[in-house]
C-alpha cells in the first residue's frame, strides 16, 4: 500500500518501538507491526531481517538466541541503551518532520 | 515435521556467507516461516494456501536474496572495523609507544576510507603501479638470478675458465666462443702449474641409455675426476667420480644428473649401486649430481668419467672446456701468464698426434676469464638493457601516477588550506599527501609482488638453451626487496610532488581569494606539462632501442642460411654403439646407410641425407686443412674449418646449391673413393674460384698417403647461425681411408654418431614421427634416436636471445607508449579546460571551430615536439650499449629514429584530438554568462 522506500525509511523506527520495554523474536516484531498499522505493514522477511541486522550491528538492538523446551530455537532481540536514546531521538525527529510536512502540503488536523 | 531450513535454502541463493552467519540467517528465516505456516494452518487453510501465504512472506526471492547479501557485506566491513578499533584500543592501553602504533593503524584505516570514495582513482594507480613493479621486479630477479648473483660454487670469484685462440685471432671470436681445451694442455698444466689450486676439464656428449623402457638418446657430461672438488660441489647422494674412476682398466661408473634421478629413477635414494646401461655398456651408479653442475650449460642425464690412456694423448682436439680454481692472491693476469709458460711444454710431452705441427704453427694463446663472465656471456649485456627498458616503463608509469596525485591533491586543497588556516604544520600537510602516497604504494607493490611471482614462473620455465642459468631463477628475499625499495621512493616522490608546491603558498592567502587560487592552477599545469614531456621521452628511448632490436631480428630472420629447405626437413640423431650393434667402421657405415634407404621408403619422404652434424647443430670438428701444392706457411693458418663426414643425398635434402662438379654418393663411401666437396669460401681462399677448384687435390694430413681430390663445390653455410659469418667447411664421404695424421693405410674412419635430415610434406603431422621411429627400429630395434626438431628450429634457436629480447622489451616499449599517451590526453583536458573562458572569447569574436581545434592541437605538437626532441637525444647516447647485440643497424639509425618521432607525434596528437574536439564544442554564450 505504502511506497517501499517510505517504509524502508521508517523500518528502524517501526523495530525500535517493538522493542521498547519488550523482548520479542523477529515473527513478534513483524506480527506487532503488521498488528498496530492494523494489517497495512505487512513485511517482507528479507527487509526486517536486513533491519535488524543492520541495527544489531550499530549497537542499537541485541540477538539472544533462545531454546524453550519443545520449541523451536529462536533469536531474541531488545534494545541496549543506545538503542533507547535513538529511539528517543527518532520520535522527537519524527515529531517534528511529520509537523513540518503537514505544515508544507497543507494537511490539518482536526 | 517440515524442514523449513531447507525451505529457505532451496528459495534463496546466498553465495559467499561464512558458516555461522549462513546458519543464523537461515535458521531465523526459517523460524520465522514456520510460525506463519502455522498459524495460517491454526486458521484452518489449506496447505496450498498456507504456502502460498509463506511465499507471499519471502517476497520477491531475488530481491530478497540480494538484500540480505548487501546487509551481510556492510556486516562484515563492520565487524572488520570493530576488530580493528579492539585492536587499536588493545595497542593503546599497552604504552606510549603502541599508542602511537594504534594511531598509525587507525590513519591507516581513515585513508584507506577515504580513498574508497574515489574507488576508481585507487584502481587505476594501485594497478598502474603493481605492472610498473611487477614487470620491473620480475626483470630484476632474472638479471640477479643470472648476472647478479655468484655461481652456485664455493669460493666462485676464484674460478676461472681456461680457454685457447691462435694469436692470430685473438680478440676475434670464432663460432660463439674461443676454442677452448684439449687433453694435452689440460694435464701439462696440472703437472706444471703454480697457480691453481685446482684444475678440471669437461664435455658434452650424447649417450645412449638402454636397459628398461624405449631406448633414450640423452646428454651427458664427461668430466675429469677434479671437476667436483674444483667447483666445490658435494654430490645429492653417493659419492662423485674419484681419479681411480679415469683408470682406464677400472669398473665404468656413472653419475646421475639431479633431474634425471627424479625422472627416470623417480629420486630413489637406493639408486647407488644399481646399473645403468650406457652406450651399450653397464655403469655402477656411484652417485648423483648436483643441480649446481648445469650452471657449466647443459642438462646433463649422466656424469662419466674422462678415461684418456696417456698414450693416445695429442695436441689437438679442442673439444673440452676448461675450469680453474686461483690460489689466493692470484690474478687472472697472472694465470694467463703461467699457462703461456706452460702451453709450449706440452708438445715435450705429448709429441706427435695427427695435428703437431699444425698446432704449433699456430701459436696459441691461453685466455684466462672468470668463469661465471665465460658462462653468462654477451647475455648478461642483454639483459642489462632489458632491466633499462624496463626501469624506464617504471619511471614512466610514476610520472602518470604522479599526474594522478597532483589532480587528487588540488581536489583536497581546500582542506589542507583550512587545516593550515587551524593551526596544521607544513610537516602535518606534507605528513597528509604522503600516507595516502604510502598506503596506495603500499597497495601497488603487494599487487606487483603477486605480478612478479607469475612472471618469474613464467621466465624460470624458459627453454634451458636461451638464457644460461635459467634453473636458478627464483623468487627471493632480494626480490622482494627490490620491490619495497622500488614501492617506497615512488611514494616518497608521490607525496612529495604535491606537497612541495603547497610549500611554496600562502594558503590562507589563497583561503581568502578562492579555490582557483587555492588549487594554483598555473603552476600545476606546468609540472603536469613537464611529467608529460618526459614521459615522451622515456617513451622514445624505449622504442627507438626496440625498434632497433626488431630490425636486428628482421634482418637476423632473413639472413640466407645457405640452404634452401627448412621447415619441411626433421632432423635426427642416433649414436651406434653398443654390443648388439657393429663395431667395425664397414659395419657401422653399412648400418647408417641402411637406416638413410629405410627412411628413404617412408611414406610422403622425398629426400634423406646425412652428416655427422647438421647446419647450426651441435658439435664443431676443427682440423687443418692441406691443399696440394699450395706450400705457403699462411695455407694452415686458417685453422678453423670446419669438417663434415656426409652421405648420398645431403645437399639435395638441405637444398645447399651445387656450384661447380658433383656431389658425394654411396659408391664414394662403398669403394672409400679419395674425394671430397669444398664450400664456395675455400675454393675461392685457396684456388681463387668455384671453377678452379674441381680436380685440385685436399688431405687433412701433413703426409698425405692419399690425397683426396675436390670433385664437387657447394654454397656457403652459416654453420655457427644466423647471426654468425659462414665457417668455411670440407665434405668428406662417409667413409675414409688413411685419414688423420699417423694413422695407418689400411685404417679405415667411420663416425658412429650421425644425423639424419629427412625432407617431407608430411614433417610436423601427426603420425610421421611413428613412421620414421618404425623405419629406423626396422633396420634395428636397439638404436635410440634423439628428435632435434625441424631445421626451421635450429634457425630460431641461432636467434633466440634477440629473439626473446625483443619480445619482452616490445611489449615494455607498447606499456610506454600506452602510458605516455595517457599522460598527453590528460594534460591536454585540463588545458583545454583551463582555457574554456577564453576559447569562448575567441570565438564570439568570431573564431571558428576547426581554428580552435588547430589551436589546441598546435599546443600539444609543442609539449610533444620537446619530449620527443629530448627522447633522441637520450637514445643516441642509450643506444650505443646496445652495440654489440645489434645486426645489419646502426645504433643511431637514422630509419629507426625517424619512424619513432613521427609515429609517436602521430599517436599524441590523435591522443589529444578528443580534447581539442571537446574545445571547439564549446558554446560561448555559456561562456559568457559565466563571466
Amino acid at each position: 500500500m505504502f511506497d517501499s522506500d517510505l517504509k524502508r525509511g521508517s523500518m528502524e523506527l517501526f523495530i525500535l518501538s517493538a522493542l521498547e520495554g519488550q523482548t520479542r523474536h523477529g515473527y513478534e516484531i513483524g506480527k506487532h507491526i503488521e498488528f498496530r498499522s492494523k494489517g497495512q505493514l505487512q513485511l517482507p522477511v528479507s527487509t526486517l531481517y536486513s533491519a535488524l541486522y543492520r541495527m544489531e550491528d550499530r549497537g542499537w538492538i541485541k540477538g539472544r538466541w533462545v531454546e524453550k523446551h519443545g520449541e523451536r530455537r529462536r533469536c531474541y532481540y531488545s534494545l541496549t541503551p543506545k538503542g533507547e536514546a535513538t529511539l528517543a531521538d527518532q520520535r522527537k525527529e519524527w515529531k517534528a518532520y511529520s509537523l513540518v510536512v503537514d505544515l508544507v502540503i497543507g494537511v490539518s488536523h482536526a | 515435521m517440515r524442514d523449513w531450513e531447507a525451505f529457505v535454502r532451496s528459495h534463496l541463493d546466498l553465495p559467499g556467507m561464512s558458516g555461522g552467519r549462513d546458519r543464523r540467517i537461515v535458521g531465523e528465516l526459517a523460524a520465522h516461516l514456520e510460525e506463519v505456516w502455522e498459524e495460517a494452518r491454526a486458521r484452518g487453510v489449506t496447505d496450498e494456501e498456507a504456502e502460498a501465504l509463506v511465499l507471499a512472506k519471502l517476497g520477491d526471492q531475488r530481491d530478497a536474496a540480494q538484500e540480505l547479501l548487501r546487509t551481510e557485506r556492510h556486516h562484515a566491513a563492520a565487524e572488520t572495523g570493530r576488530r580493528v578499533q579492539r585492536v587499536e584500543d588493545g595497542l593503546r592501553d599497552r604504552g606510549s609507544l603502541w599508542a602511537r602504533l594504534a594511531d598509525l593503524v587507525m590513519e591507516i584505516r581513515l585513508t584507506l576510507r577515504t580513498l574508497a570514495r574515489r574507488p576508481l582513482f585507487g584502481a587505476v594507480v594501485v594497478l598502474t603501479l603493481a605492472l610498473g613493479v611487477g614487470a620491473s621486479t620480475s626483470i630484476f630477479t632474472l638479471l640477479d638470478s643470472v648476472v647478479l648473483s655468484p655461481l652456485p660454487y664455493r669460493s666462485p670469484d676464484r674460478l676461472v675458465s681456461i680457454a685457447h685462440v691462435p694469436s692470430a685471432d685473438r680478440g676475434r671470436e670464432i663460432g660463439s666462443r674461443p676454442l677452448a681445451q684439449c687433453a694435452a694442455w689440460h694435464y701439462t698444466y696440472q703437472e706444471e702449474s703454480q697457480v691453481f689450486e685446482s684444475l678440471a676439464m669437461y664435455t658434452t656428449t650424447t649417450v645412449n641409455i638402454t636397459g628398461d623402457g624405449e631406448p633414450e638418446a640423452v646428454e651427458g657430461f664427461a668430466v675429469t675426476s677434479s671437476l667436483f672438488p674444483t667447483l666445490g660441489m658435494a654430490p645429492v647422494l653417493g659419492r662423485v667420480l674419484l681419479p681411480a674412476d679415469e683408470d682406464p682398466s677400472s669398473e665404468r661408473v656413472a653419475m646421475l644428473g639431479y633431474g634425471y634421478w627424479r625422472s627416470r629413477f623417480g629420486g630413489d635414494s637406493s639408486v647407488v649401486g644399481k646399473t645403468v646401461v650406457v652406450n651399450g655398456v653397464p655403469r655402477e651408479i656411484v652417485g648423483v649430481a648436483p643441480l649446481g653442475i648445469m650452471a657449466l650449460g647443459g642438462d646433463p642425464r649422466v656424469v662419466v668419467p674422462l678415461r684418456l690412456p696417456r698414450a693416445q694423448i695429442f695436441v689437438g682436439n679442442l673439444q673440452f672446456g676448461g675450469v680453474a680454481r686461483l690460489r689466493d692472491g692470484v690474478t687472472t693476469a697472472d694465470a694467463e701468464a703461467d699457462l703461456a709458460r706452460m702451453l709450449p711444454l706440452a708438445f715435450e710431452k705429448f709429441p706427435g698426434g695427427p695435428v703437431f705441427d699444425e698446432m704449433r704453427r699456430a701459436n696459441w694463446v691461453p685466455i684466462v676469464r672468470p668463469l661465471k663472465d665465460a658462462l653468462v656471456g654477451p647475455v648478461g649485456r642483454l639483459l642489462w638493457v632489458l632491466m633499462a627498458g624496463v626501469a624506464l616503463v617504471l619511471l614512466v608509469a610514476c610520472a602518470n601516477v604522479a599526474n594522478l596525485m597532483l589532480v587528487r591533491a588540488d581536489g583536497r586543497g581546500h582542506e589542507m588550506a583550512v587545516r593550515v588556516a587551524l593551526g596544521a604544520s607544513r610537516g602535518r600537510i606534507t605528513w597528509e599527501h604522503l600516507k595516502e602516497s604510502l598506503v596506495l604504494c603500499a597497495l601497488g607493490c603487494v599487487g606487483g609482488l603477486g605480478l612478479a611471482v607469475g612472471g618469474v614462473r613464467l621466465l624460470a620455465g624458459m627453454p634451458r638453451g636461451r638464457i644460461p642459468r635459467v634453473d636458478e631463477v627464483a623468487f627471493d628475499p632480494r626480490a622482494l626487496v627490490f620491490a619495497i625499495a622500488v614501492s617506497l621512493a615512488a611514494a616518497l616522490v608521490f607525496a612529495a610532488v604535491p606537497a612541495v608546491r603547497f610549500w611554496g603558498r600562502d594558503l590562507t592567502r589563497s583561503l581568502k581569494q578562492g579555490s582557483g587560487a587555492v588549487s594554483g592552477g598555473r603552476r600545476r599545469h606546468l609540472t603536469q606539462q613537464t611529467l608529460a614531456t618526459g614521459q615522451i621521452s622515456l617513451s622514445v628511448v624505449v622504442l627507438v632501442a626496440a625498434g632497433l632490436l626488431l630490425r636486428s631480428a628482421w634482418g637476423l630472420w632473413h639472413v640466407d642460411p645457405g640452404f634452401r629447405h627448412r621447415r619441411d626437413v626433421l632432423a635426427v640423431r642416433l649414436t651406434i654403439s653398443g654390443p648388439q650393434l657393429p663395431q667395425d667402421a664397414a659395419g657401422v657405415a653399412r648400418l647408417e646407410e641402411a637406416v638413410a634407404r629405410s627412411l628413404g621408403e617412408v611414406a610422403g619422404v622425398r629426400s634423406v641425407g646425412m652428416a655427422t652434424q647438421l647446419p647450426m647443430g651441435p658439435g664443431l670438428t676443427t682440423v687443418p686443412l692441406y691443399a696440394e701444392g699450395l706450400t705457403s706457411p699462411d695455407a694452415g693458418s686458417e685453422i678453423v674449418r670446419r669438417h663434415k663426414w656426409v652421405g648420398e643425398g645431403y645437399f639435395e635434402t638441405l637444398g645447399v646449391p651445387l656450384l661447380a662438379g658433383r656431389p658425394l654418393t654411396w659408391d664414394d663411401a662403398h669403394n672409400l673413393a679419395p674425394v671430397a666437396v669444398v664450400s664456395r669460401r675455400i675454393a675461392v681462399s685457396l684456388w681463387g674460384s668455384v671453377g678452379a677448384a674441381i680436380g685440385k687435390r685436399v688431405a687433412a694430413r701433413q703426409d698425405p698417403l692419399r690425397w683426396h681430390e675436390v670433385v664437387g663445390v657447394v654454397g656457403d653455410v652459416r654453420e655457427a647461425g644466423l647471426g654468425q659469418e659462414p665457417v668455411p667447411v670440407v665434405y668428406w664421404p662417409q667413409m675414409a681411408l688413411a685419414f688423420w695424421q699417423g694413422s695407418a693405410p689400411t685404417d679405415t674412419l667411420a663416425w658412429a654418431t650421425f644425423s639424419y635430415a629427412i625432407r617431407s610434406d608430411r614433417v610436423g603431422t601427426p603420425g610421421f614421427l611413428e613412421d620414421v621411429k618404425r623405419a629406423v627400429w626396422s633396420v634395428s630395434p636397439v638404436l635410440p634416436l634423439t628428435w632435434i626438431g625441424t631445421m626451421s628450429r635450429f634457425e630460431e634457436i641461432s636467434v633466440d636471445q634477440t629473439t626473446f629480447m625483443l619480445n619482452l622489451l616490445g611489449i615494455a616499449s607498447l606499456v610506454a607508449v600506452l602510458l605516455g599517451l595517457v599522460g598527453v590526453y590528460g594534460v591536454m583536458s585540463y588545458t583545454v579546460s583551463r582555457r574554456t573562458a577564453e576559447i569562448g572569447m575567441r570565438m564570439v569574436l568570431g573564431a571558428e571551430t576547426r581554428q580552435v581545434r588547430t589551436m589546441v592541437l598546435r599546443q600539444c605538437l609543442g609539449l610533444v615536439a620537446v619530449g620527443v626532441g629530448v627522447g633522441l637525444a637520450l637514445s643516441l647516447g642509450v643506444t650505443r650499449v646496445l652495440s654489440g647485440v645489434l645486426y645489419g643497424v646502426a645504433p643511431a639509425d637514422p630509419l629507426t629514429f625517424g619512424l619513432v618521432a613521427i609515429g609517436l607525434t602521430a599517436a599524441a596528437l590523435a591522443a589529444s584530438y578528443v580534447p581539442a574536439h571537446r574545445a571547439s564544442r564549446v558554446d560561448p554564450m555559456v561562456v559568457l554568462r559565466a563571466e
